[in-house]
């Protein structure tokens, strides 16, 4: 009886880290120092979905569903801006900047919130089918 | 044992019973739990199912290798988390772990889960009492219907 | 119970009816009977199996609510006609009962 809403709610909650993650990296699209203030320029994070959920109660739940593997970093080379007269700057006058598109990122959240609906619509579509079956007790 | 105990006591009504009650309760921890889904600090509690249905199987087990599994008292044990009294189970609910990140408020949070407690929570509530439901009505068709 | 025209007895084609012979009657009532009795068993057996699975997913041991759904329906509907059987039997016997001779 439990765990039949396992697979849905891991789909929910892998979008919802998607989302996360891309909020993360429009936020920070301009961001070439890190938190201790050293020059280290943002990296895009990515998110890598995999199959199967070890965090569910169910074994079904373990088996099928998705998790969060790793959120890894974008191994793109970053962008070059030419600015010579920041402290920053290379020999050439140029400074590295995260490898960030705004569009990109904006649609891949609009992707992640359709599959974040996609996954409830299935919960939903679990709960209606319970309840037609309860329908067979006279 | 009284006569309608007899009645009472018999096929899976006591273990349905169970259910019902463990559901019931369980279902005031995880409101408690989506209610505090904003609260700095809050970590959120359950009570397992598995361990409550663990224990339901010892009491089945007892029951069938008393009586043959139709009829007889069902005698659930207290766990750790749930305590068996007269007047139904009380519970200790323990942290669960690893069921979401730490926020920056320190609440360990994850809504989907919360919200999926609550429909499973709901949905075996709901079978539990149906099945009680038909299984009682058959029971009452047969000492009442005459030729 | 006399059957002089092979009503009750099912010839099963077009042959000439014959009247029963005691002992052929007496063997009617056995059939209906042992009919009645593996019903009965039958029914038993399908509340049995109910249960079980009721109680089977209440404790995890099965997931699918469908089927303990179908098999509770199942062994409802069949207890629901064997009712219907007695009823029926119980009301013929009254009928006869009735009979002034």
């Amino acid at each position: 009886m439990y765990g039949s809403l396992d697979i849905s709610t891991s789909g929910m909650i892998a979008q919802r880290t998607r989302l996360d993650v891309i909020s993360a990296n429009i936020a920070n699209k301009g961001a070439i120092l890190d938190a201790e203030g050293n020059y280290n320029p943002f990296r895009r994070r990515m998110t890598m979905l995999a199959p199967g959920n070890p965090n569910a109660s169910s074994a079904r739940g373990r088996e099928l569903g998705v998790q969060v593997k790793e959120i890894a970093l974008d191994k793109a080379p970053f962008r070059l801006k030419y600015q010579p007269n920041s402290p920053h700057a290379d020999e050439q006058g140029y400074i590295r900047e995260p490898n960030i598109d705004t569009t990109t990122e904006q649609i891949d959240a609009m992707e992640a919130v359709r599959a974040y609906e996609a996954n409830v619509a299935a919960a939903e579509a679990q709960k209606s089918m319970l309840g037609q079956g309860l329908r067979l007790l006279a | 044992m009284t006569l309608s105990d007899h009645v009472t006591n018999s096929g899976a009504l006591p273990s349905l019973a169970r259910t019902i009650q463990f559901a019931g309760r369980r279902q005031s921890v995880i409101a408690h739990n989506i209610a505090n889904a904003s609260t700095p600090r809050f970590q959120h509690k359950d009570v397992s199912p598995a361990e409550f249905q663990s224990a339901l199987r010892e009491a089945i087990d007892d029951r069938r290798s008393r009586t043959g599994g139709g009829h007889g008292e069902l005698r659930l044990e207290s766990t750790r988390q749930i305590e068996v009294t007269d007047r139904g189970l009380q519970f200790t609910a323990e942290t669960q772990s690893g069921r979401g990140v730490l926020s920056h408020d320190q609440n360990n949070r994850d809504l989907e889960s919360l919200m999926k407690d609550l429909t499973e929570n709901q949905a075996a509530f709901r079978v539990a009492t149906e099945l009680m439901r038909t299984q009682a009505g058959t029971m009452r068709a047969a000492i009442t219907e005459r030729p | 119970m006399s059957d002089p025209v092979g009503l009750i007895q099912s010839t099963g084609g077009t042959g000439p009816t014959r009247p029963n012979r005691p002992g052929e009657q007496a063997a009617d009532a056995d059939g209906f009977r042992e009919l009645l009795m593996a019903n009965i068993n039958q029914v038993n057996k399908l509340q049995e199996d109910a249960t079980r699975a009721i109680e089977d997913l209440q404790t995890g041991q099965r997931d699918d609510v469908e089927g303990v759904l179908l098999a509770t329906a199942k062994a409802d509907t069949a207890f629901r006609l064997l009712q219907q059987v007695r009823n029926k039997v119980f009301e013929a016997y009254r009928e006869i009962q009735q009979i002034r001779v």
